[in-house]
């Protein structure tokens, strides 16, 4: 899976944790805090997704993403390695 | 004299949503048994249960006035327990029948929660669903499985900036409480203490937990529902679990004079007795210790009270107890019932929300029926068989025991 069908299931994932929020507010530059993922909201997202994947990964490093496209990419390169 | 007013309530029961709904609910001697099935590894389990239906927060607030702040909040709220979400509920109805002024100073406001374990139900769903995959589990998980969850919860919705914590102590939580919260009334640390007691939400561990120790009553004892739950009746076959939830607000008398708040009422006195003993079962020197106190720390006599809401769970040890010791400390002939056989036992919740149902029964002069009592275990007492609807109640005596030799009693005075 490419890192921009990744981002579409970040934003789907986003979407159930933080209702209300609209589409077109988010993109790969999107940063998490403004969108209202509070450090648990976030644990949230990156949990749900990594099992949308099937990926049994280490979390430590997607703390490393500053914007969706980051957290997409780093996603990827996960989803690849697999 | 005390120097307290309760001046908010709320309240989830099996027989109303919110407090005039439940008053209805008294009134009419409303009750709602049914049968609660669990089907595990393709055996079904079935318990009766006082249940609590159609309860959704985000419709059941639209009335109360809260502010459109706390509204939208609320409203937002995820990855809360069902025991939580029911307790958010009884805690803006409270706040909202308090209606306090936007001046509040919220540092001298305290949260008490009543009740440990209450979240059992949920738990158990989340780990049956994440038993195959723990290591995708929500991590939510690590926050909300705390029951302090709610503390943080309601503090938030709030603004409450005193303290906030639990008082555990088994199926008398509740009214411990109120005790704690009096304290904090008494000790003049706060003006406002916001006492709720979450649903204690059973799991089927619960529910056979409490079958296996013969305390929970068992279906095949009677052949319709309705008739499940008997205390004191003869035929009484142990406690049926009922889903209830409750908030009162205790504040200074002073703090509710100032802004020209009349109350419900005030704790005019407590009393808490152990009995040094780990067990389930109740000793009658234990209760009676629990009900002198509270009557001592009141100032009154026992001629002075002029109704008893019983612990009464319809646990044959229990019911004989608690009549045993009601009339060793001389209230023979005292009007008397059981709000537990119309909504069943809420456990850690019941103390506080009999205390509600009680303040209810004094501010709208009536007593409510003991359902099913057709053949008490003692005719020492008055017990009321249905609605006695002209009772004027200055003092009731609430009494609530738990499991390990926890008896406590408190008075309400009008």
């Amino acid at each position: 899976m490419e890192s921009n069908e990744i981002l579409k299931l970040v934003i789907t994932n986003i979407q159930k944790i933080v209702p209300n929020i609209s589409n077109e507010t988010i993109d790969r530059n999107s940063v998490l805090s403004p969108l209202g993922l509070d450090s648990v909201g976030r644990a949230e997202l990156i949990e749900q997704t990594l099992e949308d994947l099937h990926l049994q990964v280490s979390r430590f490093e997607f703390h490393a993403a500053h914007n969706l496209g980051e957290l997409a990419d780093l996603l990827a390169k996960q989803f690849k390695k697999v | 004299m005390a120097n307290n007013q309760i001046t908010g309530m709320g309240i989830i029961s099996p027989i109303g949503i919110g407090v005039n709904s439940f008053a209805e609910g008294l009134r009419k001697n409303k009750s709602n048994f049914s049968i609660e099935e669990f089907n595990i590894g393709g055996a079904v389990y079935k318990y009766p249960v006082g249940k609590t239906e159609n309860f959704i927060l985000g419709d059941v607030i639209a009335d109360l006035n809260i502010g459109s702040t706390i509204m939208s909040n609320t409203k937002r709220l995820r990855n809360l327990s069902r025991s939580s979400i029911y307790s958010v509920y009884c805690a803006l109805e409270a706040w909202s029948d308090a209606s306090f002024d936007s001046d509040l100073d919220m540092s001298r406001v305290a949260l008490i929660s009543a009740g440990s374990n209450t979240q059992e139900y949920t738990k158990f769903n989340v780990q049956n669903e994440y038993r195959e995959k723990i290591h995708f589990l929500n991590p939510n998980y690590g926050l909300n499985f705390f029951d302090t969850d709610i503390i943080g919860v309601l503090t938030e919705l709030l603004g409450i900036r005193g303290e906030g914590h639990l008082i555990g102590a088994a199926s008398a939580s509740g009214n411990m409480a109120i005790i704690q919260g009096l304290r904090l009334i008494d000790t003049c640390e706060y003006d406002v203490v916001i006492i709720v007691a979450p649903l204690m939400d059973l799991s089927i561990f619960e529910y056979q937990g409490f079958t296996a120790l013969g305390a929970m009553a068992k279906l095949s004892a009677v052949s319709d529902n309705a008739d499940i739950c008997n205390p004191f009746n003869k035929d009484h076959c142990g406690f049926v679990y009922g889903q209830s939830s409750a908030c009162l607000i205790l504040e200074s008398e002073i703090h509710a004079v100032r802004r020209g708040k009349q109350g419900y009422g005030s704790v005019e006195g407590y009393g808490i007795s152990m009995d040094a003993n780990r067990n389930p079962n109740p000793t009658v020197e234990g209760e009676k210790r629990a009900m002198r106190k509270a009557m001592s720390d009141a100032g009154i006599n026992p001629f002075d009270i002029d109704y008893v809401n019983t612990h009464g769970t319809g646990s044959p040890i229990g019911d004989r107890t608690e009549v045993e010791a009601i009339l060793s400390v001389g209230l023979k002939g005292v009007k008397i019932n059981s709000t537990k056989s119309l909504i069943g036992h809420a456990l850690t919740a019941a103390g506080l929300v009999e205390s509600v149902a009680s303040l209810i029964q004094m501010k709208d002069s009536f007593i409510h029926g003991n359902k099913n009592l057709t053949d008490p275990i003692s005719d020492a007492l008055d017990w009321v068989k249905s609605c006695n609807c002209n009772s004027e109640l200055k003092y009731i005596l609430n009494n609530s025991f738990g499991f390990g030799g926890i008896s406590t009693s408190i008075i309400l005075k009008k």
